[in-house]
């Protein structure tokens, strides 16, 4: 379990009272999948960073399995337990080939060669990229270069994987590829920490946290905060096209379930 | 000021093994006080076109032609016609917010008194303050102002068209509002043409469409025609609007949809009427 | 499909040259090198020539190519040849006179010599570039160095920087085009001025170019901490290429040939 312990964290060199997480408490257990929201600067992805000891609270403790990230003679038990990918799938491919960059951190833990190649192999068709093994990553498109992301941490074999805002910047195919991925990841038991500004992407989770200015401003079922259109508004969020649909077609009689987020779930209420 | 692109073609490496075919017979208008939206997959010849379109490529084929007459060198409606490329915030370089503001007027031969008052006047136009942020250092901004900063870098050219590569790629809900705020001031006295994957920010503003599919144009025409028959969508590779998609799914399903809408109100309106209609003529039954 | 970026000098192709392991090709490169300068007539030297052309047909490598690079030295040539063909005030019977300046047939031929020993310096070594992919070349670099990591050479480090560098090189190639035509959008140019004001025109594409590779640095070290790095020492490699029966037989026949020409020539 990802445990954060009433966490707070104050950048170095930043005034005290810009913190940005207050006091923070919550949990990833494995196979479960919390949506973490919040607008630009409410402290998201600092949270992400907080997760596998990138970064150390400054007030709080962040347990990964019963171990402190602050624990540094543990830091790389944390980090090969704690999968991470991030926004730009361009800055954390490091390898010249798509297989090469997959075994990359297998590699740094010293993995023997043909326990590598299992690795790289399961990972690369765990998110569907087997079969390109030998292409270049600036061949492949945006969808397909942040799976190679997931498959270079799925290599480590985590048993969690803390993703930040990983489909902000694809095309809405691409988007769907990744999230799919994703999904496959936590049917196989794996915890997930979703940061994303998608309300949509939200909506499937088990539980969403709603960061404002640092703190906990929701926390619950994604039932529980995404038919609320003006709670989200004062939240800096806003309702997706479909959700707003839903939203129309409750206040109009159709008993629409609350998380709705896609065509498929609105239309199986009618 | 009316842009007018007549049978554009456009081959990369034309010659060399590596050639890609990127756009054939593609036409676009944009007039005066419109919005055309552009849409297609990725790789679909989008920014190709763009480019094209902003005179800093050269069609192989077809003409660009300004107000009616063809132009010969496309470099000359560079500032006429403004591009704002996909997250234009990491295109910044001056030390001041206003200098990068005025380096387009600068460089289109403008006096610096005349450049600056146009970066100030940019500034307001995209919401910032312009004594607040024309001091400020262009690194030091939010991610949101950034952005709007270099917009105003394109609109301080007082460009008569302006063309936005997709405005909203990994902007959060403020950004997205931002863009479309100024694009709605936009149209209001210039032409706007948006090129975007996403369907559903800007489609059901839209005066036309067109859409591209591997270099060649799809569907050309009203944004109605295109919501009534969301096929089309597919058939150019990209993803159905959600809502859209709901009303599809629903017409499958037995609800006896007339016609759509991409306005969520609007098509909830639909969806709950025609379900309704069905619903009292089982009773009658 | 984006094609490959082509870079550096590599020419792709499936020549016994480009299948020699990178290690085997420095090491019959460095012999070929030490031959060079051990020849001492023109039958040692058209003895390597003869070896040189034999190499690059068999590469496959269009010699427009392999010329590009003596082009690059083609000043240093000419001066070679300058330097020992040109007499001052010479008694000798000379073949050109022009006032006190001659040019003898002695000097023209140590001229020729040297210049033909450079042309072949270059023509050889440049074909391990030109037959070696540019990750290939690193990795063999890096098991070339290996062994100093013992006196403290950082050599795993130093092969993951190569690495790295090679793997942005694409990446920033396209960054810099965006910016410049983003640039040009904003009605910059490039083509105006004498130099130094090109120069300067470039003030507005570098600046964020450098910000936004400073800004990737920031986030790939990020991305490389999480995934364990830490360092080069105790890494083992997916691929590693060891050096074959194949290799070891080109490169003792290559090294033992080259030793004896060396030395008989």
């Amino acid at each position: 379990m990802i445990v954060f312990d009433h966490v707070s964290y104050v950048y170095p060199g930043a005034d005290e009272n810009a913190v940005a997480l207050d006091g923070v408490t919550f949990s990833v257990r494995p196979g479960e999948h919390v949506a973490v929201l919040g607008a630009n600067g409410s402290g998201k992805s600092t949270l992400a960073r907080l997760a596998n000891g990138l970064l150390t609270p400054s007030a709080g403790r962040v347990t990964v399995d019963g171990i402190d990230t602050g624990d540094l003679a543990r830091a790389w038990d944390v980090r090969s337990s704690v999968g991470m990918v991030f926004q730009d799938p361009d800055n954390q491919i490091v390898a010249t080939t798509v297989e090469e960059d997959v075994a990359f951190g297998p590699e740094n833990l010293g993995v023997p060669a043909p326990e590598l190649r299992t690795r790289v192999d399961e990972a690369l068709a765990a998110v569907g990229l087997a079969g390109l093994e030998a292409r270049e990553p600036h061949q492949l498109s945006g969808g397909q270069r942040q799976r190679l992301a997931i498959a270079g941490a799925l290599a480590l074999l985590p048993a969690y994987l803390v993703l930040d805002e990983p489909t902000s910047m694809l095309d809405p195919q691409g988007r769907l590829d990744v999230l799919e991925a994703v999904s496959r990841q936590i049917d196989a038991g794996r915890g997930v920490l979703h940061v994303t500004h998608h309300l949509a992407d939200a909506s499937v989770a088990d539980r969403v946290i709603v960061l404002t200015a640092g703190r906990i401003a929701f926390s619950g079922h994604p039932r529980g905060i995404l038919g609320d259109e003006a709670a989200l508004t004062s939240l800096g969020l806003s309702l997706p096209p479909i959700g707003r649909f839903a939203a129309e077609l409750r206040s109009l009689g159709v008993p629409v379930p609350l998380e709705a987020m896609d065509a498929e779930s609105v239309v199986a209420a009618l | 000021m009316r842009l007018a692109l007549r049978d554009i073609g456009y081959t990369y490496a034309q010659g060399t093994s590596f050639a890609v075919r990127a756009l054939s017979g593609v036409g676009l208008e944009v007039d005066r006080g419109e919005l055309v939206l552009v849409l297609g997959a990725t790789g679909s010849g989008k920014s190709t076109l763009l480019r094209i379109a902003a005179g800093l490529l050269s069609p192989a084929e077809g003409t660009v032609m300004l107000n009616g007459s063809p132009v010969s060198r496309p470099p000359e409606i560079i500032g006429r016609v403004g591009l704002v490329f996909q997250s234009p915030q990491t295109q910044l370089f001056a030390e001041t917010v206003e200098e990068d503001v005025a380096f387009g007027p600068r460089n289109l031969g403008r006096g610096h008194d005349a450049a600056l008052e146009a970066a100030r006047e940019a500034l307001e136009r995209v919401g910032l303050d312009w004594r607040t942020f024309g001091p400020r250092s262009p690194f030091a901004l939010s991610g949101g102002e950034a952005h709007r900063v270099a917009i105003a870098g394109v609109l301080a050219m007082r460009p008569e068209i302006v063309l936005f590569d997709e405005p909203t790629t990994g902007l959060d809900v403020s950004g997205r509002r931002a863009v479309r705020v100024i694009v709605e001031e936009l149209r209001e006295r210039a032409g706007v043409a948006i090129v975007t994957h996403d369907v559903e920010e800007f489609l059901g503003v839209a005066d036309r469409v067109i859409v591209l599919s591997e270099g060649v144009l799809a569907y050309s025409g009203g944004a109605g025609a295109l919501i009534d028959e969301p096929a089309r969508f597919q058939a150019a590779g990209l993803r159905v609007p959600e809502v859209l998609r709901a009303q599809v799914m629903a017409r499958e399903a037995g609800v006896p949809m007339t016609c759509f809408s991409l306005d969520p109100h609007a098509a909830a309106a639909l969806v709950a009427g025609a379900r309704e209609r069905k619903g009292k003529r089982e009773r009658k039954r | 499909m984006k094609p490959p970026v082509p870079f550096g000098q590599y020419v792709p192709g499936n020549s016994g040259i480009h299948r020699l392991e990178a290690r085997a090709k420095m090491g019959v490169a460095a012999a070929f090198t030490a031959m060079l300068f051990a020849v001492e007539g023109f039958a040692g030297l058209g003895v390597s020539a003869v070896i040189t052309v034999a190499a690059v047909v068999l590469s496959g490598v269009p010699p427009r190519l392999v010329l590009r690079g003596v082009r690059v030295v083609s000043f240093i040539l000419f001066f070679t040849l300058l330097a020992h063909a040109l007499r001052w005030d010479s008694a000798t019977v000379a073949l050109v006179r022009v006032g006190p300046l001659s040019v003898d047939a002695d000097g023209l031929l140590t001229g020729m010599f040297f210049a033909t020993r450079i042309v072949l310096l270059v023509v050889g070594t440049s074909l391990v570039a030109l037959t070696t992919s540019p990750v290939r070349l690193t990795e063999g670099l890096e098991r070339l160095m290996r062994p100093l990591e013992r006196v403290g050479l950082p050599a795993g480090d130093i092969a993951m920087m190569l690495t790295v560098a090679l793997r942005f090189i694409p990446t920033t190639a396209e960054e810099a085009e965006k910016v410049v035509v983003a640039q040009m959008a904003r009605g910059a140019r490039f083509d105006r001025g004498g130099p130094i004001s090109r120069a300067k025109a470039y003030v507005p594409v570098l600046v964020p170019l450098f910000v936004g590779l400073f800004r990737r640095a920031d986030e790939l070290a990020t991305a490389m901490e999480s995934r364990c790095y830490r360092g080069g020492t105790g890494r083992t490699r997916l691929t590693e290429r060891r050096m074959g029966a194949s290799d070891w037989t080109v490169l003792a026949a290559s090294v033992a040939l080259m030793v004896m020409l060396g030395v008989t020539l």
